[in-house]
């Protein structure tokens, strides 16, 4: 043990003269079963349900316009392709924070968003065909098709697309993509959905333990994924862009901001108001504070925070990253305020377990 | 060390000061009330996939180092499965488990160059000539002791692989994953018999990447790559000392789950790896400089420098930017680019700009002459 000799004189009354002013604890805050069901119930028909639908939705009409530029590829038809990869890509930004439950069971962001795209794995699955149980390949889902819709010139991509093998892999693709969404949907519809709102409590499995989990565990990797990894933060000041998410089709600053967007959204129920069933509301009704500080107020301000720094960024991210390092630093480490607040503060206070696993590490 | 002997002095400061009334934390003296000992000889450790990774990269240099003979070609296939230990091509002389490679503990980003290197380094001892600005083969050194192998660009890529694979996997192993924090916040509680608490182990892994005896530097025998390179230096740096010192710290402490003064350790312990990278460097600069007319000497010797200027970048805290090392990179071998710095053009006055620059950002200006 590290000890500490006095020196001088400290009575113990005067001890107090030296303590600390921060706050010891608090113990646990009783929530009653009516708040977490509303709460539960807003999420799955506000948030959840509504995000996976309209990914599928979207997704459908990429695959409508898919078959068209398939039979017949032209430039016109690669737009229309396109326009509709990135509006689906964009709505997957709200649903994928909610990887628990029938998400989880269909490894939905190994399938839809596992980036960055491996090249090798990816033309090993064209040229083998694809795999719709394969996990962990790197080779599929948004980020395949970010590369296969947009690397390289326009007439590249035009006799790529013409490329049998290459068309096969890209139905085989949406359609496996589709059909889990599709099964998420039935069970959040079903039978998940019913037990959600109901699994009242705090034990790790219970609705609300799953909300915080799964709502720090995509910020986290919003921070790590989406700006640490190819910004150089957390790689020994190695900058590469092209880990970047949509880094092809040069939509990495818009997703970003999505998900930023939507994890905010989730926090707030919606546009910030005292009123809506959140997490938000519940922090602010259980009066959880740091340092007498109300902790809803200070994760809206860590908000207001990594907004703004989100907005200092005027530039393509890459551009930012490889010409701007105080604009990402800062973004970073605003993002980095705010996990202190949502993953230590808020569980902590609620007294709820942070159970997944974010730094999977190996033993030799 | 015995930090116990701090605690007598202790004691008499705290009657001595009885007078004084104030409550300042400047009065505040820290002691530990544990030992930290002399050697590495701490219950439950093991290190040997360490151990196994610094024979790896010994056979594999010795094996490159075999290429410099006229009638060696060296098989890009042996070296490469030298490289992710896949142990039916590699040929190995040692017993090594499946699961030890260096390729997978190498810093990610830069595999690929190493892989790159590797090629390079083939396709030079395909030559049967003697080197040229131009065309790769061997030189051989004035006094004709020595013979090295270089590049078509006057780099010994034997160096760039040996000394990159120190700073790219072992050092960065020692100073950013095992003394990182995914590392250091684990379990300290569970021993495993003959392994520790997750975090000795750890702490324990960083130490084997030193490749130092457990009684250094007392015992300098048995030195393996950065223990060599500390010792080299060691008389005018005593970098020695200060990094077996802040090992052993580190190491008590987490056994003694002070985990404050374990992180005033990881602080010790990069600084000091990073002190012993840094004068390596300056080191092999000032051996070109003063062998600047000896082609094979001063080939090598800025081969040697440029790996080693190179490595400063994979310890989490590094004391210069990659920018800032770049910047010297490119000063000597005219791009930052490890897969192809070139030699042919160097001149005294840029080696000796970087010398004096890394001297003086490293604290080495007053000695840089002698290291």
């Amino acid at each position: 043990m590290r000890r500490l000799i006095l020196l001088s004189i400290c009575f113990p009354l005067l001890f107090s003269a030296c303590a600390s002013d921060e706050q010891v604890g608090s113990l646990c805050p009783e929530i009653d079963e009516a708040t977490q069901t509303a709460l539960f119930v807003a999420y799955k028909d506000q948030f959840i349900i509504p995000a996976y639908t309209t990914v599928f939705d979207r997704l459908e009409s990429l695959e409508a316009s898919l078959e068209t530029l398939l039979a017949s590829p032209n430039l016109t038809k690669l737009s229309e392709v396109q326009d509709n990869f990135i509006a689906a890509y964009r709505a997957w930004q709200y649903a994928e924070p909610f990887y628990f439950g029938p998400a989880e069971d269909q490894l939905i962001e190994d399938h839809l968003n596992f980036f960055p795209i491996d090249l090798q794995a990816l033309q090993a699955s064209i040229d083998n065909g694809f795999d719709e149980e394969a996990t962990e390949r790197y080779d599929r889902g948004f980020p395949a098709m970010d590369y296969l819709f947009y690397q390289g010139t326009d007439e590249a991509i035009i006799e790529r697309l013409s490329d049998a093998t290459v068309q096969a892999f890209l139905n085989a693709n949406l359609d496996n993509m589709m059909n889990r969404l599709d099964l998420i949907i039935q069970d959040w519809n079903t039978a998940f959905g019913a037990a959600f709102i109901n699994n009242t409590g705090k034990v790790d499995g219970a609705s609300l333990s799953q909300i915080i989990n799964t709502y720090n565990r995509h910020f986290e990797s919003i921070k790590r994924n989406r700006v640490g990894l190819a910004s150089g933060i957390l790689t020994l000041g190695f900058k590469d862009v092209e880990v970047l998410e949509g880094y092809y089709s040069g939509i990495s600053l818009d997703l970003l901001s999505d998900a930023l967007d939507a994890s905010a959204i989730y926090f707030y129920g919606g546009s910030k108001n005292d009123s809506l069933v959140s997490l938000y509301k519940l922090l602010s009704d259980l009066n959880l504070r740091v340092n007498n500080n109300l902790l809803a107020n200070q994760m809206a301000a860590s908000i207001e925070q990594y907004t703004a720094a989100l907005e200092a960024i005027i530039v393509p991210l890459d551009d930012a990253i490889l010409s701007e390092d105080e604009i990402i630093f800062g973004l970073y480490q605003a993002l980095s305020g705010f996990v202190v607040l949502a993953k230590t503060d808020m569980p902590t206070l609620m007294c709820i377990s942070i159970t997944y696993v974010d730094n999977p590490s190996d033993s030799d | 060390m015995r930090i116990h002997t701090l605690k007598m002095f202790a004691f008499a400061a705290f009657f001595s000061a009885i007078l004084f009334p104030a409550c300042n934390p400047d009065d505040l003296v820290e002691v530990l009330d544990y030992d930290i000992p002399a050697i590495y000889n701490f219950e439950h450790v093991s290190y040997s996939g360490q151990t196994q990774r610094l024979a790896m990269l010994t056979e594999m240099t010795s094996y490159m180092k075999s290429g410099v003979s006229a009638d060696v070609s060296l098989d890009f296939d042996q070296l490469t499965a030298m490289y992710s230990n896949d142990s039916i091509l590699a040929g190995w002389q040692g017993s090594y488990e499946s699961s030890k490679q260096l390729k997978n503990k190498t810093f990610e980003l830069v595999q690929a160059d190493f892989e790159t290197l590797l090629g390079q380094m083939v396709e030079a001892s395909a030559s049967t000539a003697n080197y040229a600005a131009g065309s790769a083969g061997i030189s051989i050194s004035s006094d004709g002791t020595k013979t090295y192998l270089f590049n078509e660009r006057g780099v010994e890529p034997v160096q760039l692989i040996e000394k990159g694979l120190m700073g790219a996997c072992f050092y960065y192993q020692a100073t950013t994953v095992y003394l990182g924090w995914d590392k250091m916040n684990v379990d300290n509680t569970s021993v495993e018999p003959g392994v520790g608490t997750d975090m000795e182990h750890h702490w324990d892994e960083a130490f084997g990447y030193l490749g130092a005896p457990i009684d250094f530097p007392t015992n300098t025998d048995g030195l393996f790559f950065w223990a060599k390179y500390a010792n080299t230096t060691n008389a005018i740096t005593g970098n020695n000392r200060a990094i077996m010192e802040a090992l052993l710290k580190g190491r008590a402490a987490i056994s003694n789950n002070d985990l404050q003064t374990r992180d005033e350790a990881i602080v010790e312990v990069r600084d000091a790896w990073e002190q012993i990278v840094a004068a390596t460097a300056i080191h092999y600069l000032n051996t070109a400089v003063v062998s600047f007319d000896d082609e094979a000497i001063r080939l090598h010797a800025l081969s040697e420098a440029l790996a080693f200027i190179y490595s400063l970048k994979f310890n989490e805290d590094k004391a210069q930017s990659n920018e800032t090392i770049d910047a010297y990179l490119d000063q000597l071998a005219t791009t930052a680019d490890i897969t192809a710095f070139d030699l042919t053009n160097s001149t005294t006055a840029s080696i000796l700009a970087v010398r004096d620059q890394l001297a003086a950002n490293f604290g080495f200006s007053d000695v840089k002459e002698e290291l």
